[in-house]
Protein backbone atom coordinates (compact mmCIF):
# COMPACT_ATOMS: atom_id res chain seq x y z
CA UNK A 1 0.00 0.00 0.00
CA UNK A 2 2.01 3.15 -1.25
CA UNK A 3 0.95 6.95 -0.91
CA UNK A 4 2.75 9.73 -2.30
CA UNK A 5 2.56 12.62 0.00
CA UNK A 6 2.39 15.96 -1.78
CA UNK A 7 4.74 18.47 0.90
CA UNK A 8 7.37 15.55 1.36
CA UNK A 9 7.17 14.39 -2.45
CA UNK A 10 8.38 11.15 -1.60
CA UNK A 11 6.00 7.69 -2.19
CA UNK A 12 5.65 6.05 1.39
CA UNK A 13 4.32 2.49 2.53
CA UNK A 14 1.10 3.59 4.47
CA UNK A 15 2.04 0.38 6.74
CA UNK A 16 4.87 1.27 7.56
CA UNK A 17 4.25 4.76 8.31
CA UNK A 18 1.40 3.96 10.42
CA UNK A 19 3.06 1.12 12.14
CA UNK A 20 5.35 3.96 13.20
CA UNK A 21 2.96 5.81 14.45
CA UNK A 22 1.13 3.23 16.75
CA UNK A 23 4.73 1.92 17.81
CA UNK A 24 5.66 5.61 19.22
CA UNK A 25 2.00 6.03 20.29
CA UNK A 26 2.44 2.76 22.33
CA UNK A 27 6.29 4.42 23.86
CA UNK A 28 3.96 7.41 24.59
CA UNK A 29 0.76 5.53 25.95
CA UNK A 30 3.72 3.55 28.55
CA UNK A 31 5.64 6.10 29.55
CA UNK A 32 3.83 9.11 29.49
CA UNK A 33 6.25 11.14 26.85
CA UNK A 34 4.71 12.39 24.06
CA UNK A 35 7.36 10.75 21.47
CA UNK A 36 8.26 13.34 19.72
CA UNK A 37 12.19 12.96 19.73
CA UNK A 38 11.43 8.98 18.49
CA UNK A 39 9.41 9.88 15.97
CA UNK A 40 11.00 12.69 14.00
CA UNK A 41 14.58 10.64 13.57
CA UNK A 42 12.40 7.67 12.64
CA UNK A 43 10.72 9.65 10.21
CA UNK A 44 13.94 10.77 9.06
CA UNK A 45 15.81 7.43 8.69
CA UNK A 46 12.63 6.33 7.02
CA UNK A 47 13.07 9.12 3.91
CA UNK A 48 11.35 11.86 4.61
CA UNK A 49 13.18 15.23 4.05
CA UNK A 50 14.48 15.80 7.79
CA UNK A 51 13.38 19.49 7.14
CA UNK A 52 9.60 17.77 6.46
CA UNK A 53 9.92 15.62 9.49
CA UNK A 54 10.69 18.06 11.89
CA UNK A 55 7.55 20.41 10.70
CA UNK A 56 5.11 17.57 10.53
CA UNK A 57 6.05 15.86 13.64
CA UNK A 58 5.26 19.67 15.26
CA UNK A 59 1.47 18.79 13.81
CA UNK A 60 1.45 15.53 15.14
CA UNK A 61 2.03 16.56 18.43
CA UNK A 62 -0.56 19.02 18.64
CA UNK A 63 -3.02 15.91 18.59
CA UNK A 64 -1.62 14.22 21.20
CA UNK A 65 -0.97 16.78 23.41
CA UNK A 66 -4.64 17.49 23.09
CA UNK A 67 -6.24 13.94 23.89
CA UNK A 68 -3.45 14.31 26.87
CA UNK A 69 -4.37 17.62 28.50
CA UNK A 70 -8.09 16.25 28.86
CA UNK A 71 -7.88 13.87 31.49
CA UNK A 72 -5.07 16.21 33.56
CA UNK A 73 -8.08 19.13 33.21
CA UNK A 74 -10.55 16.80 34.32
CA UNK A 75 -8.49 16.06 37.32
CA UNK A 76 -7.32 19.65 37.70
CA UNK A 77 -4.37 18.79 37.32
CA UNK A 78 -3.21 22.20 35.45
CA UNK A 79 -1.93 25.24 36.37
CA UNK A 80 -2.91 27.73 33.56
CA UNK A 81 -1.33 30.70 35.39
CA UNK A 82 1.92 28.49 34.89
CA UNK A 83 1.01 27.24 31.55
CA UNK A 84 -0.02 30.39 30.42
CA UNK A 85 3.54 32.35 31.34
CA UNK A 86 5.57 29.10 30.11
CA UNK A 87 3.80 29.55 26.97
CA UNK A 88 4.79 33.47 26.38
CA UNK A 89 8.35 32.32 26.72
CA UNK A 90 7.17 29.18 24.33
CA UNK A 91 5.80 32.03 22.04
CA UNK A 92 9.23 34.07 21.91
CA UNK A 93 11.34 30.96 21.36
CA UNK A 94 9.33 29.45 18.65
CA UNK A 95 9.46 32.60 16.29
CA UNK A 96 13.39 32.62 17.12
CA UNK A 97 13.59 29.12 16.75
CA UNK A 98 12.12 29.63 13.24
CA UNK A 99 14.18 32.32 12.24
CA UNK A 100 17.45 30.50 12.76
CA UNK A 101 15.71 27.64 10.91
CA UNK A 102 15.22 29.66 8.04
CA UNK A 103 18.65 31.03 8.69
CA UNK A 104 20.58 27.60 8.87
CA UNK A 105 18.19 26.41 5.80
CA UNK A 106 19.23 29.08 3.45
CA UNK A 107 23.07 28.15 3.86
CA UNK A 108 22.40 24.93 3.56
CA UNK A 109 23.41 23.56 7.32
CA UNK A 110 19.91 22.83 8.72
CA UNK A 111 20.38 18.95 8.08
CA UNK A 112 23.01 18.83 9.63
CA UNK A 113 21.92 21.38 13.02
CA UNK A 114 19.01 18.41 12.88
CA UNK A 115 21.33 16.05 13.54
CA UNK A 116 23.53 17.53 15.80
CA UNK A 117 20.48 18.67 17.93
CA UNK A 118 18.89 15.26 18.18
CA UNK A 119 22.71 13.84 18.99
CA UNK A 120 23.01 15.86 21.99
CA UNK A 121 19.92 16.09 23.26
CA UNK A 122 19.06 11.99 22.63
CA UNK A 123 22.58 11.25 24.41
CA UNK A 124 21.99 13.00 27.09
CA UNK A 125 17.77 12.50 28.17
CA UNK A 126 19.05 8.66 27.34
CA UNK A 127 22.14 8.83 29.83
CA UNK A 128 20.11 10.47 32.12
CA UNK A 129 17.21 8.03 32.05
CA UNK A 130 19.77 5.15 31.54
CA UNK A 131 21.27 5.83 34.75
CA UNK A 132 18.29 6.79 36.87
CA UNK A 133 16.38 3.33 35.38
CA UNK A 134 19.80 0.86 36.85
CA UNK A 135 19.77 3.04 39.66
CA UNK A 136 16.27 2.61 40.76
CA UNK A 137 16.43 -1.30 40.08
CA UNK A 138 19.63 -1.65 41.93
CA UNK A 139 18.63 0.34 45.07
CA UNK A 140 15.06 0.00 47.09
CA UNK A 141 12.39 2.32 46.55
CA UNK A 142 12.26 3.82 49.98
CA UNK A 143 15.16 5.44 50.04
CA UNK A 144 14.59 7.09 46.82
CA UNK A 145 11.57 8.87 48.22
CA UNK A 146 13.51 10.12 51.05
CA UNK A 147 15.60 11.53 48.98
CA UNK A 148 13.23 13.45 46.61
CA UNK A 149 11.71 14.74 49.91
CA UNK A 150 15.15 16.43 51.16
CA UNK A 151 15.06 18.41 47.95
CA UNK A 152 12.30 20.94 48.69
CA UNK A 153 14.43 23.81 50.06
CA UNK A 154 14.22 27.01 47.96
CA UNK A 155 17.39 27.60 45.66
CA UNK A 156 18.79 31.04 43.72
CA UNK A 157 16.05 30.93 41.44
CA UNK A 158 13.35 32.67 44.12
CA UNK A 159 15.95 35.49 44.86
CA UNK A 160 15.13 36.91 40.51
CA UNK A 161 12.39 39.58 40.75
CA UNK A 162 9.23 40.13 39.15
CA UNK A 163 7.80 37.67 41.43
CA UNK A 164 4.05 36.01 40.80
CA UNK A 165 1.82 34.67 42.85
CA UNK A 166 0.94 30.71 41.70
CA UNK A 167 -2.13 29.79 43.46
CA UNK A 168 -2.34 26.33 41.46
CA UNK A 169 1.54 25.18 42.46
CA UNK A 170 1.40 27.17 45.66
CA UNK A 171 4.63 29.23 44.75
CA UNK A 172 5.94 32.87 44.54
CA UNK A 173 7.90 32.79 42.20
CA UNK A 174 9.84 35.30 39.45
CA UNK A 175 8.50 34.96 36.37
CA UNK A 176 11.81 34.77 34.65
CA UNK A 177 12.91 31.24 35.15
CA UNK A 178 9.13 29.64 33.44
CA UNK A 179 9.67 32.33 30.73
CA UNK A 180 13.27 31.49 30.29
CA UNK A 181 11.99 27.71 30.35
CA UNK A 182 9.41 28.39 27.58
CA UNK A 183 11.53 30.09 25.39
CA UNK A 184 14.21 27.53 25.15
CA UNK A 185 11.34 25.22 25.00
CA UNK A 186 9.56 26.87 21.87
CA UNK A 187 12.92 26.79 20.41
CA UNK A 188 13.78 23.16 20.70
CA UNK A 189 9.81 22.81 19.08
CA UNK A 190 10.72 24.77 15.94
CA UNK A 191 14.13 23.11 15.25
CA UNK A 192 13.63 19.52 16.39
CA UNK A 193 9.61 19.11 16.15
CA UNK A 194 9.80 17.99 19.53
CA UNK A 195 7.19 19.27 22.27
CA UNK A 196 9.58 19.62 24.72
CA UNK A 197 7.90 17.87 27.39
CA UNK A 198 10.82 15.98 28.66
CA UNK A 199 12.80 18.93 29.50
CA UNK A 200 9.96 21.39 30.63
CA UNK A 201 9.14 18.15 33.07
CA UNK A 202 12.42 18.02 34.62
CA UNK A 203 12.92 21.71 34.79
CA UNK A 204 9.25 22.34 35.99
CA UNK A 205 10.06 19.87 39.16
CA UNK A 206 13.78 20.49 40.06
CA UNK A 207 14.24 24.18 39.14
CA UNK A 208 10.17 25.67 39.92
CA UNK A 209 9.48 23.27 42.92
CA UNK A 210 6.01 22.72 41.11
CA UNK A 211 3.85 19.90 42.74
CA UNK A 212 4.73 16.56 40.52
CA UNK A 213 1.14 15.62 40.12
CA UNK A 214 0.15 18.91 37.95
CA UNK A 215 3.55 19.39 35.87
CA UNK A 216 2.77 16.90 33.26
CA UNK A 217 -0.67 18.62 32.53
CA UNK A 218 0.69 22.49 32.60
CA UNK A 219 3.25 21.24 30.43
CA UNK A 220 1.18 19.76 27.94
CA UNK A 221 -0.99 22.65 28.15
CA UNK A 222 1.89 24.65 27.46
CA UNK A 223 3.13 22.25 24.07
CA UNK A 224 -0.50 22.30 22.84
CA UNK A 225 -0.03 26.27 21.80
CA UNK A 226 3.74 26.11 21.19
CA UNK A 227 3.56 23.24 18.71
CA UNK A 228 0.58 24.78 16.77
CA UNK A 229 2.48 28.08 16.88
CA UNK A 230 5.48 26.27 15.41
CA UNK A 231 2.95 24.27 12.84
CA UNK A 232 1.54 27.03 11.05
CA UNK A 233 4.87 29.35 11.11
CA UNK A 234 6.43 26.25 9.26
CA UNK A 235 3.36 25.95 6.90
CA UNK A 236 3.57 29.54 6.33
CA UNK A 237 7.55 30.25 6.20
CA UNK A 238 9.00 27.12 4.66
CA UNK A 239 5.90 24.85 3.29
CA UNK A 240 7.29 21.89 4.98
CA UNK A 241 3.82 20.96 6.89
CA UNK A 242 2.78 17.34 5.16
CA UNK A 243 -0.86 17.40 6.48
CA UNK A 244 -1.38 13.95 4.77
CA UNK A 245 1.49 12.33 6.33
CA UNK A 246 0.31 13.88 9.77
CA UNK A 247 -3.35 12.80 9.46
CA UNK A 248 -1.32 8.91 8.96
CA UNK A 249 1.08 9.25 11.98
CA UNK A 250 -1.99 11.03 14.19
CA UNK A 251 -4.09 7.48 13.32
CA UNK A 252 -1.63 5.29 13.97
CA UNK A 253 -0.53 7.48 17.55
CA UNK A 254 -3.90 7.52 18.82
CA UNK A 255 -4.32 3.18 18.29
CA UNK A 256 -1.02 3.27 19.87
CA UNK A 257 -1.07 4.98 22.72
CA UNK A 258 -4.51 3.09 23.81
CA UNK A 259 -2.59 0.08 23.69
CA UNK A 260 0.78 1.30 25.67
CA UNK A 261 -1.41 2.52 28.72
CA UNK A 262 -3.02 -0.56 28.87
CA UNK A 263 0.89 -2.55 28.83
CA UNK A 264 2.00 0.24 30.88
CA UNK A 265 -0.35 -0.75 33.96
CA UNK A 266 1.62 -4.16 33.36
CA UNK A 267 4.83 -3.17 33.20
CA UNK A 268 7.29 -2.04 36.68
CA UNK A 269 8.26 1.72 36.58
CA UNK A 270 12.00 0.55 36.92
CA UNK A 271 12.29 -1.57 33.99
CA UNK A 272 9.85 0.56 32.08
CA UNK A 273 12.51 3.54 32.51
CA UNK A 274 15.20 1.33 31.54
CA UNK A 275 13.84 0.53 28.53
CA UNK A 276 13.57 4.23 27.35
CA UNK A 277 17.00 5.00 28.20
CA UNK A 278 18.38 2.34 26.19
CA UNK A 279 15.60 2.96 23.00
CA UNK A 280 16.57 7.05 23.18
CA UNK A 281 20.60 5.75 23.41
CA UNK A 282 20.13 3.58 19.71
CA UNK A 283 18.09 6.02 18.23
CA UNK A 284 21.04 8.62 19.39
CA UNK A 285 24.10 6.30 18.28
CA UNK A 286 22.26 5.57 14.88
CA UNK A 287 21.72 9.51 14.36
CA UNK A 288 25.48 9.71 15.59
CA UNK A 289 27.15 6.87 13.25
CA UNK A 290 25.29 8.80 10.45
CA UNK A 291 27.41 11.90 11.20
CA UNK A 292 30.92 10.40 11.15
CA UNK A 293 30.49 7.59 8.90
CA UNK A 294 31.59 8.10 5.38
CA UNK A 295 28.43 9.15 3.59
CA UNK A 296 27.33 7.00 0.82
CA UNK A 297 27.13 10.04 -1.50
CA UNK A 298 29.74 13.00 -1.28
CA UNK A 299 27.32 15.15 -2.89
CA UNK A 300 24.28 17.02 -1.49
CA UNK A 301 22.06 17.45 -4.58
CA UNK A 302 18.62 19.07 -3.71
CA UNK A 303 16.25 21.25 -6.43
CA UNK A 304 16.53 25.15 -6.10
CA UNK A 305 12.82 26.46 -5.75
CA UNK A 306 12.40 29.49 -7.63
CA UNK B 1 -3.27 -2.74 -12.85
CA UNK B 2 -1.87 -6.19 -14.54
CA UNK B 3 -5.55 -5.54 -16.33
CA UNK B 4 -5.59 -2.21 -16.96
CA UNK B 5 -1.63 -2.64 -18.53
CA UNK B 6 -3.48 -5.77 -20.45
CA UNK B 7 -5.87 -3.74 -21.60
CA UNK B 8 -2.94 -0.93 -22.99
CA UNK B 9 -1.43 -3.71 -24.42
CA UNK B 10 -4.38 -5.12 -26.09
CA UNK B 11 -5.08 -1.58 -27.94
CA UNK B 12 -1.51 -0.98 -29.01
CA UNK B 13 -1.55 -4.49 -30.87
CA UNK B 14 -4.91 -3.41 -32.52
CA UNK B 15 -3.90 -0.16 -33.51
CA UNK B 16 -0.14 -1.25 -34.93
CA UNK B 17 -2.15 -3.89 -37.13
CA UNK B 18 -4.39 -1.12 -38.51
CA UNK B 19 -0.99 0.96 -39.03
CA UNK B 20 0.77 -2.20 -41.00
CA UNK B 21 -2.78 -2.72 -42.59
CA UNK B 22 -2.83 1.28 -44.09
CA UNK B 23 0.91 0.90 -44.84
CA UNK B 24 0.49 -2.38 -47.21
CA UNK B 25 -2.76 -0.68 -49.04
CA UNK B 26 -0.88 2.73 -49.77
CA UNK B 27 2.13 1.33 -50.59
CA UNK B 28 2.23 2.98 -54.01
CA UNK B 29 0.94 6.38 -52.47
CA UNK B 30 3.75 9.17 -51.05
CA UNK B 31 3.92 8.36 -47.48
CA UNK B 32 5.96 10.23 -44.67
CA UNK B 33 8.78 8.67 -43.42
CA UNK B 34 7.70 8.59 -39.97
CA UNK B 35 4.61 8.39 -38.22
CA UNK B 36 3.85 8.09 -34.36
CA UNK B 37 1.58 7.77 -31.80
CA UNK B 38 1.56 8.68 -27.96
CA UNK B 39 -0.58 6.60 -26.27
CA UNK B 40 -1.53 8.51 -23.90
CA UNK B 41 -0.53 12.77 -23.85
CA UNK B 42 -1.99 13.37 -20.52
CA UNK B 43 -0.11 11.40 -17.42
CA UNK B 44 -1.95 11.40 -13.73
CA UNK B 45 0.26 11.26 -10.54
CA UNK B 46 -2.44 9.71 -8.13
CA UNK B 47 -1.66 9.50 -4.29
CA UNK B 48 -0.98 5.97 -4.73
CA UNK B 49 1.35 6.35 -7.55
CA UNK B 50 3.42 3.69 -7.96
CA UNK B 51 5.28 5.10 -11.58
CA UNK B 52 3.49 5.23 -15.00
CA UNK B 53 4.41 3.97 -18.59
CA UNK B 54 4.17 6.30 -21.48
CA UNK B 55 3.81 3.61 -24.70
CA UNK B 56 4.98 5.06 -27.66
CA UNK B 57 4.39 3.50 -31.15
CA UNK B 58 4.70 3.84 -34.77
CA UNK B 59 5.79 3.10 -38.16
CA UNK B 60 8.54 4.19 -40.18
CA UNK B 61 9.28 3.50 -43.88
CA UNK B 62 12.50 1.76 -44.18
CA UNK B 63 14.46 1.13 -46.92
CA UNK B 64 17.12 -2.37 -46.03
CA UNK B 65 15.46 -2.89 -42.64
CA UNK B 66 18.86 -3.97 -40.93
CA UNK B 67 20.06 -0.57 -41.53
CA UNK B 68 17.15 1.43 -39.65
CA UNK B 69 17.19 3.00 -36.36
CA UNK B 70 14.58 4.84 -33.99
CA UNK B 71 15.77 6.60 -30.77
CA UNK B 72 13.77 7.99 -28.71
CA UNK B 73 14.53 11.49 -26.19
CA UNK B 74 11.90 11.93 -23.78
CA UNK B 75 12.96 15.42 -21.81
CA UNK B 76 10.60 16.79 -19.05
CA UNK B 77 11.02 20.19 -17.88
CA UNK B 78 14.31 21.92 -17.30
CA UNK B 79 15.16 22.52 -13.39
CA UNK B 80 17.87 24.13 -11.28
CA UNK B 81 19.56 22.27 -8.69
CA UNK B 82 22.11 22.77 -5.54
CA UNK B 83 25.14 20.62 -5.76
CA UNK B 84 26.70 20.93 -2.25
CA UNK B 85 29.94 18.62 -1.28
CA UNK B 86 30.36 16.91 2.08
CA UNK B 87 33.59 17.69 3.78
CA UNK B 88 34.57 16.01 7.06
CA UNK B 89 35.16 18.98 9.68
CA UNK B 90 35.54 18.21 13.62
CA UNK B 91 34.92 14.53 13.22
CA UNK B 92 31.63 14.88 11.37
CA UNK B 93 30.56 15.91 7.25
CA UNK B 94 29.95 18.98 7.03
CA UNK B 95 28.31 20.41 3.65
CA UNK B 96 30.35 23.19 1.74
CA UNK B 97 29.08 25.97 -0.31
CA UNK B 98 26.09 25.24 -3.23
CA UNK B 99 26.99 25.58 -6.89
CA UNK B 100 24.17 26.26 -8.79
CA UNK B 101 23.24 24.36 -11.54
CA UNK B 102 20.89 25.27 -14.56
CA UNK B 103 19.12 23.54 -17.33
CA UNK B 104 19.23 20.45 -15.21
CA UNK B 105 16.04 18.22 -16.71
CA UNK B 106 13.66 17.27 -14.48
CA UNK B 107 13.18 13.78 -16.38
CA UNK B 108 15.66 12.47 -19.10
CA UNK B 109 15.23 9.03 -21.08
CA UNK B 110 16.66 7.78 -24.17
CA UNK B 111 15.48 4.60 -25.83
CA UNK B 112 16.56 2.92 -28.68
CA UNK B 113 16.80 -0.35 -30.42
CA UNK B 114 20.58 -0.50 -29.95
CA UNK B 115 23.78 1.31 -28.92
CA UNK B 116 23.01 5.19 -29.56
CA UNK B 117 26.77 5.14 -30.22
CA UNK B 118 26.44 2.71 -33.50
CA UNK B 119 23.35 4.46 -34.53
CA UNK B 120 24.77 7.95 -35.62
CA UNK B 121 27.69 10.16 -35.52
CA UNK B 122 28.74 11.81 -32.08
CA UNK B 123 29.05 14.92 -33.32
CA UNK B 124 24.74 14.46 -34.12
CA UNK B 125 24.08 13.31 -30.45
CA UNK B 126 26.49 15.70 -29.02
CA UNK B 127 24.44 18.91 -30.84
CA UNK B 128 20.89 17.47 -30.00
CA UNK B 129 21.93 16.26 -26.29
CA UNK B 130 21.23 12.35 -26.87
CA UNK B 131 22.55 10.42 -24.70
CA UNK B 132 23.33 11.02 -21.04
CA UNK B 133 27.07 11.92 -22.03
CA UNK B 134 25.91 14.76 -23.85
CA UNK B 135 23.81 16.48 -21.78
CA UNK B 136 24.56 19.98 -21.29
CA UNK B 137 24.28 21.57 -17.87
CA UNK B 138 24.91 25.23 -17.01
CA UNK B 139 26.76 25.94 -14.13
CA UNK B 140 27.77 29.37 -11.86
CA UNK B 141 31.67 28.36 -11.56
CA UNK B 142 33.86 28.64 -14.20
CA UNK B 143 35.51 25.63 -13.22
CA UNK B 144 32.81 23.40 -13.36
CA UNK B 145 34.30 19.67 -12.30
CA UNK B 146 33.12 16.58 -14.24
CA UNK B 147 32.79 14.97 -11.03
CA UNK B 148 29.55 17.23 -10.08
CA UNK B 149 28.52 16.21 -13.62
CA UNK B 150 28.87 12.73 -13.37
CA UNK B 151 27.53 12.86 -10.42
CA UNK B 152 24.25 14.57 -11.08
CA UNK B 153 23.51 11.89 -13.65
CA UNK B 154 24.36 9.04 -11.31
CA UNK B 155 22.38 10.15 -8.64
CA UNK B 156 18.96 10.48 -10.89
CA UNK B 157 20.02 7.49 -12.97
CA UNK B 158 19.55 5.82 -9.39
CA UNK B 159 16.24 7.58 -8.84
CA UNK B 160 15.11 6.36 -12.04
CA UNK B 161 14.91 9.72 -13.40
CA UNK B 162 17.52 9.37 -15.75
CA UNK B 163 17.05 6.38 -18.27
CA UNK B 164 19.16 5.07 -21.14
CA UNK B 165 18.07 1.89 -22.43
CA UNK B 166 19.45 0.93 -25.60
CA UNK B 167 17.25 -2.17 -25.82
CA UNK B 168 14.23 -0.43 -25.30
CA UNK B 169 12.44 0.28 -28.75
CA UNK B 170 11.38 -3.33 -30.14
CA UNK B 171 10.94 -3.39 -34.05
CA UNK B 172 7.87 -5.08 -34.81
CA UNK B 173 7.78 -6.30 -38.28
CA UNK B 174 9.42 -4.49 -41.33
CA UNK B 175 8.10 -0.70 -40.12
CA UNK B 176 6.86 -0.52 -36.99
CA UNK B 177 8.46 -0.18 -33.52
CA UNK B 178 7.60 0.59 -30.09
CA UNK B 179 8.42 1.32 -26.70
CA UNK B 180 7.52 1.48 -23.15
CA UNK B 181 9.08 4.58 -21.79
CA UNK B 182 9.10 3.89 -17.96
CA UNK B 183 7.92 7.20 -15.73
CA UNK B 184 8.92 7.11 -12.34
CA UNK B 185 7.00 7.59 -9.29
CA UNK B 186 8.44 10.70 -7.99
CA UNK B 187 8.23 12.43 -10.96
CA UNK B 188 8.01 16.30 -11.34
CA UNK B 189 4.87 17.84 -13.30
CA UNK B 190 5.16 19.68 -16.64
CA UNK B 191 5.03 19.43 -20.19
CA UNK B 192 7.68 16.64 -21.65
CA UNK B 193 9.14 16.61 -25.01
CA UNK B 194 8.96 13.53 -26.62
CA UNK B 195 11.32 13.34 -30.01
CA UNK B 196 11.90 10.40 -31.81
CA UNK B 197 14.55 9.88 -34.90
CA UNK B 198 14.15 7.97 -37.57
CA UNK B 199 17.55 7.42 -38.99
CA UNK B 200 18.73 4.69 -42.10
CA UNK B 201 22.20 3.73 -42.82
CA UNK B 202 23.39 6.57 -40.03
CA UNK B 203 21.85 9.35 -41.64
CA UNK B 204 18.66 11.01 -40.14
CA UNK B 205 15.79 10.56 -42.26
CA UNK B 206 13.06 11.81 -40.36
CA UNK B 207 11.87 13.34 -36.96
CA UNK B 208 9.07 13.62 -34.75
CA UNK B 209 8.72 16.26 -31.85
CA UNK B 210 5.30 15.59 -29.53
CA UNK B 211 4.09 16.48 -26.40
CA UNK B 212 3.07 14.89 -22.94
CA UNK B 213 1.50 16.59 -20.21
CA UNK B 214 2.52 14.91 -16.53
CA UNK B 215 -0.02 16.24 -13.80
CA UNK B 216 -0.22 15.31 -10.25
CA UNK B 217 -4.31 14.85 -9.20
CA UNK B 218 -6.59 14.90 -6.46
CA UNK B 219 -5.52 14.89 -3.16
CA UNK B 220 -2.01 15.24 -3.81
CA UNK B 221 -2.04 18.47 -6.54
CA UNK B 222 -4.92 19.85 -4.20
CA UNK B 223 -2.68 20.03 -0.92
CA UNK B 224 0.45 20.75 -2.59
CA UNK B 225 -1.21 24.32 -4.05
CA UNK B 226 -3.31 25.15 -1.36
CA UNK B 227 0.47 24.88 0.91
CA UNK B 228 1.93 26.57 -1.34
CA UNK B 229 -0.43 29.18 -2.34
CA UNK B 230 -1.96 30.10 0.69
CA UNK B 231 0.32 29.00 3.68
CA UNK B 232 -1.06 30.35 6.64
CA UNK B 233 -4.60 28.82 5.81
CA UNK B 234 -3.22 25.66 4.61
CA UNK B 235 -0.97 25.95 8.41
CA UNK B 236 -4.47 26.81 10.16
CA UNK B 237 -6.20 23.98 8.41
CA UNK B 238 -3.29 21.35 9.57
CA UNK B 239 -3.54 22.69 12.98
CA UNK B 240 -7.81 22.64 13.46
CA UNK B 241 -7.39 19.10 12.27
CA UNK B 242 -4.94 17.84 14.83
CA UNK B 243 -7.23 20.09 17.56
CA UNK B 244 -10.45 18.18 16.31
CA UNK B 245 -8.10 14.95 15.95
CA UNK B 246 -6.85 15.15 19.73
CA UNK B 247 -10.67 16.46 21.33
CA UNK B 248 -12.18 13.66 19.34
CA UNK B 249 -9.80 10.87 20.58
CA UNK B 250 -10.42 12.54 24.28
CA UNK B 251 -13.91 12.41 23.83
CA UNK B 252 -13.83 8.67 22.79
CA UNK B 253 -11.41 7.54 25.84
CA UNK B 254 -14.13 9.56 28.24
CA UNK B 255 -17.19 8.07 26.55
CA UNK B 256 -15.65 4.30 28.12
Amino acid sequence: MYIYLPIAEVSVNLIILFGMGGAVGILSGMFGVGGGFLMTPLLIFYGIPPIVAVATEANQIVASSISGVVAHWRRRAVDFKMGTVLLIGGVIGSFLGIELFALLKNIGQIDLMISLAYVLLLGSIGSLIFVEGIRAIINKRNDKIAQIRKRKERTWVYTLPFRVRFKKSGLYLSVIPPITIGIFVGILASIMGVGGGFVMVPAMIYLLRMPTNIVIGTSLYQIIFVTSLVTILHAYENQTVDVMLAIILMSGGVVGAQIGAFLGHRLKAEQLRFLLGVLILAVCAKMLIELVAEPQNIYVITDVLL
Amino acid sequence: MYYYSFIKTLIVALVCIGFSFTNYTSANEVEADLVVQLDDPHIQIGSNFFGEELLIFGAFNSGDLSKSDIIIKVRGTSKSISVREKVKKYGIWVNSDDTIIDNVPSYYAIYSNRNIQRITAQDFLKENQIGLEYLKFISNEKNQTPSIHKEIIKKNKEEGIFIEKYTGVRIVGDKLFRASVQLPKDINEGSYEVTIYFFDDQKLVDRDTSRVFVNKTLAGKYIYTQANERPLLYGIICVVIAWIAGLSVAGLSRAR
